[in-house]
């Protein structure tokens, strides 16, 4: 088989010592601004990138990529023990997983994270090795009204996020759409809600917005009842997940891997889409839906393994097409022109060894963090016996650094703390954050598409278009199905009523 | 234990005396001699996020400067406002010469006009040197019918609206240039707004526009996926000899689409010399002139003082092209 020959050839290339070393650099660099919030792999890679001028292109991109997909490892570490998100894909592991760890499981929820994370990963690289073309002409296919079209879907499965009343999800939600307006008019360029502000010209970051309503916002709500206490009371109970957890999470493995890998693949979709769509996804085919947002294990194995699955898919996208589907992407792309080489349609023919290499790489890559995070958890579990109050000033203060890190701007630390009060309160009233960041991510890029579609002069445009049709009823679908239990039980009760 | 108490707070005082001494003094930056410029590494503040084509020339022509200069320049992204935040960075900063960066023209000519910004793109800068030209061009699908510009006029005039093309964004060149062509040719353009070049591109290449304009992929047009229809420039570029720019197909219409090196106003005369030097010597630099050429951007070069008044030019002219538009009143 052609691809099995190509794939030798490319394990050839990354068994190299050298680029085994940078491989194993890369990925040990991304684990660990993974974990640290706010910094990111985009900042990390644009910082080493004139490190590698003089180095082969190969090496460079086999250490960028791994900081990549490293990071998305790291991220979900700061999310389980702290509650603060160290990518914006880790956001919603906060919600389950930080459960788990006061519940003293936060080993087998590590744990989960890593082998899921190692499933996702390695998963869409086969799907990145056997599919890219096709696949990348596939996405090519979505335009404004597909991109509307699946971004509502994408908010019908708002409701399945909220544990407590589906109401207070709704106005979450509704106050998301409403914050994610501030900023430019995507058609007309006017300013709106921005007070004068440049900072606030494109908008409330999802970075600030997500670290204050779930870090620092944890924080508050955590000093304000007594410090003494401890806030992770729970004995620890075991390193690993149990067979049971294996078990229970094998389904939401499979489906995170194809969320994380198709929709990563959607220039623009981004990877957080992904991750929330897995848990949303997860909770509805639950058996047990209500325990979701109380340490349920399967809502931080699907998200966890959608991010990494979407590293795979973004790469389809750059490698196949040369055009990158998210920031990360650009910077990598960034990397690649660097080095003189310009991915597209013609990387496979004119640099082979680069593709396979790099591909190879990247399997050894996931491989090497397993061994690494395994091990590293024991030492995380460690740092939750840090008493909280010498735990939460260096929270705060990590949180503070990641922010400023992103864009060099203090106005963004201002939003974040902004966000932290919000989020006490929120707590405080029994309101969520994750129906709110989902809005928050997703409305913009509903306005756009919507805006965008209807310049084309048509309305029903996205009825006439098939994929925006079929997203469209499925959406129409998930948001009746609900509603039929009630019916049925109506009609039984009429029906009865009317014997006697 | 009173005692210990009262040794915490004393500690404490002193604590909160000390943060506020720093607080207020500041790093306090005396006034430097011309002569001993720099003494410290430099700031180069860029205005987009990293990875992009811009983003990595400044960081190729800062490494070459740094030789010249002796000291570090520590390259720093500051995205956000359409360049507006970065360059209110450069007008705000002290004039020592520490704190330069590129002033893209975005921020110059467009975010001003349209909008509230806390400096006067022309006032509040000194304009040092002009490195380079970006890659703006109108591209189409391989396979379009469309072969020459006038074709796609001839199109739009017997199809008002029919003509969609994409952009980065409403101000951004490729929006303002093709309204002003509709505008001159009396046509009617549909315009899809992008978040970027990536989006436009892929919009493109996936059939749902029919022109693109901004920045794209050299890949894509070797393979012969894309076509470039005309360079929105103002001088050939050397990497696309047979592409016509805008000259060409007769519209005089501004397209300062320059990469430059810039500072705030009241810089010392004898330090813009030195940064002028050391970041044109720079640009003859065989590591930056292979890098401008993996990276497809054209080298170019204005001095200082040419760069201030090309500047000022434009900004007159932009105030005049986008009242035309219909962008501001």
């Amino acid at each position: 088989m052609d691809v099995l020959q190509h794939l030798i050839m490319g394990f050839s290339v990354a068994l190299t010592l050298n680029n085994l070393l940078f491989c194993f650099i890369g990925v040990f660099i991304g684990t660990l601004i993974g974990v640290l919030p706010g910094i990111g792999p985009v900042a990390t890679i644009s910082l080493l990138l004139p490190v590698t001028f003089g180095m082969n292109p190969v090496t460079s991109i086999i250490m960028l990529a791994g900081i990549y997909y490293g990071a998305q490892y790291g991220g979900s570490t700061t999310s389980i023990l702290v509650n603060i998100p160290g990518e914006a894909s880790s956001i919603i592991t906060c919600l389950d997983g930080y459960k788990m760890a006061r519940q003293g499981r936060a080993g087998p929820a590590l744990g989960i994270a890593a082998f899921g994370s190692f499933i996702g990963g390695t998963a869409s690289i086969v799907g990145l090795m056997l599919l890219a073309p096709i696949l990348a002409r596939a996405a090519l296919k979505f335009g404004p009204p597909e991109y509307f079209s699946l971004m509502l879907f994408g908010l019908t499965m708002v409701t399945y996020l909220c544990t407590g009343s589906v109401a207070k999800g709704l106005i979450m939600a509704v106050g998301g759409i409403a914050l994610s307006t501030i900023g430019q008019d995507p058609v007309s360029g006017i300013t709106r809600f921005t007070l004068g502000s440049i900072t606030l010209m494109d908008g409330i970051g999802l970075v600030p917005a997500a670290m204050g309503i779930f870090g620092v916002g944890e924080v508050l709500t955590n000093i304000e009842e007594s410090i003494k206490q401890e806030v992770f009371s729970a004995k620890l109970s075991g390193l690993f997940p149990t067979v049971k957890d294996w078990l229970d999470c094998k389904w939401p493995i499979v489906r995170g891997t194809l969320f994380g890998f198709f929709l990563g693949i959607l220039p623009g979709a981004g990877v957080v889409i992904p991750t929330f769509m897995s848990y949303a996804v997860e909770k509805r085919l639950s058996k047990h839906p209500e325990k979701f947002g109380k340490g349920a294990i399967e809502g931080v194995a699907g998200p966890e393994t959608a991010n990494n699955a979407a590293t795979g898919g973004s790469m389809v996208t750059l490698l196949s097409l040369g055009i990158p589907p998210n920031v990360g992407m650009a910077i990598l792309l960034g990397a690649f022109i660097i080095h003189g080489i310009q991915p597209g349609p013609l990387l496979l023919t004119k640099h082979p060894q680069l593709f396979w290499g790099t591909i190879a790489s990247m399997y050894i890559g996931n491989v090497m963090l397993v061994v690494l995070n395994l091990p590293m958890i024991g030492i995380w579990v460690k740092l939750l016996k840090v008493p909280y109050n010498i735990l939460f000033p260096l929270i705060l203060l990590f949180c503070f650094l990641g922010v400023y890190s992103l864009n060099n701007n203090i106005y963004e630390i201002l939003i974040m703390v902004g966000f932290g009060v919000f989020g006490y309160l929120m707590r405080k009233f029994g309101f969520e954050g994750a129906p709110f960041l989902l809005a928050m991510v997703l409305g913009p890029m509903l306005e756009i598409a919507f805006r965008q579609s209807l310049l084309y002069g048509d309305p029903f445009i996205f009825f006439k278009r098939p994929i925006s049709g079929v997203l469209l009823v499925i959406s129409f679908i998930l948001l009746i199905t609900p509603l039929f239990p009630k019916i049925f039980r109506k009609r039984k009760e009429l029906a009865e009523a009317s014997k006697d | 234990m009173k005692t210990h108490r009262f040794m915490s707070k004393i500690t404490f005082s002193l604590c909160v005396l000390l943060a506020l001494i720093l607080f207020l003094k500041g790093p306090g930056y005396a006034q430097e001699d011309v002569a001993k410029f720099p003494s410290r590494p430099i700031t180069f503040i860029i205005p987009i996020p990293p990875g992009g084509a811009s983003d990595a020339s400044c960081r190729l022509i800062s490494k070459e400067a740094e030789k010249f200069l002796g000291q570090p320049i520590v390259c720093v992204n500051k995205p956000g406002g359409s360049f507006a935040i970065a360059i209110a960075a450069i007008a705000s900063s002290n004039p020592d010469g520490y704190t330069i960066g590129y002033a893209g023209h975005p921020g110059l000519f467009v975010t001003p006009l349209t909008g509230k910004v806390p400096y006067h793109p022309v006032k509040d800068l000194k304009q040092i040197m002009q490195f380079g030209y970006l890659n703006i061009a109108v591209t189409l699908k391989g396979d379009s019918p469309f072969k020459k510009f006038e074709d796609i006029v001839a199109y739009a005039r017997q199809n008002p609206k029919k003509l969609t093309y994409g952009s980065a964004g409403v101000g951004s060149f490729g929006h303002l240039s093709m309204e002003e062509i509709a505008r001159r040719e009396k046509v009617q353009f549909t315009h899809i707004p992008f978040k970027g070049s990536p989006e436009t591109q892929a919009a493109l290449l996936g059939g749902h526009i029919l022109l693109a304009t901004g920045d794209f992929n050299y890949s894509q047009l070797e393979a012969g996926e894309i076509r470039l229809l005309f360079l929105i420039a103002e001088e050939r570029s050397p990497e696309y000899p047979k592409a016509p720019i805008l000259k060409d197909l007769g519209y005089d219409i501004p397209a300062p689409t320059f990469l430059n090196v810039a500072g705030p106003k009241g810089l010392h005369e004898g330090i813009v010399k030195k940064l002028e030097d050391a970041f044109t010597k720079a640009m003859k630099e065989p590591a930056f002139v292979k890098g401008m050429k993996d990276l497809r951007l054209t080298i170019a070069y204005r001095n200082n003082k040419e760069m201030d008044d090309y500047v000022a030019r434009n900004f007159e002219a932009f105030s005049k092209l986008l009242k035309e538009i219909g962008l501001i009143k």
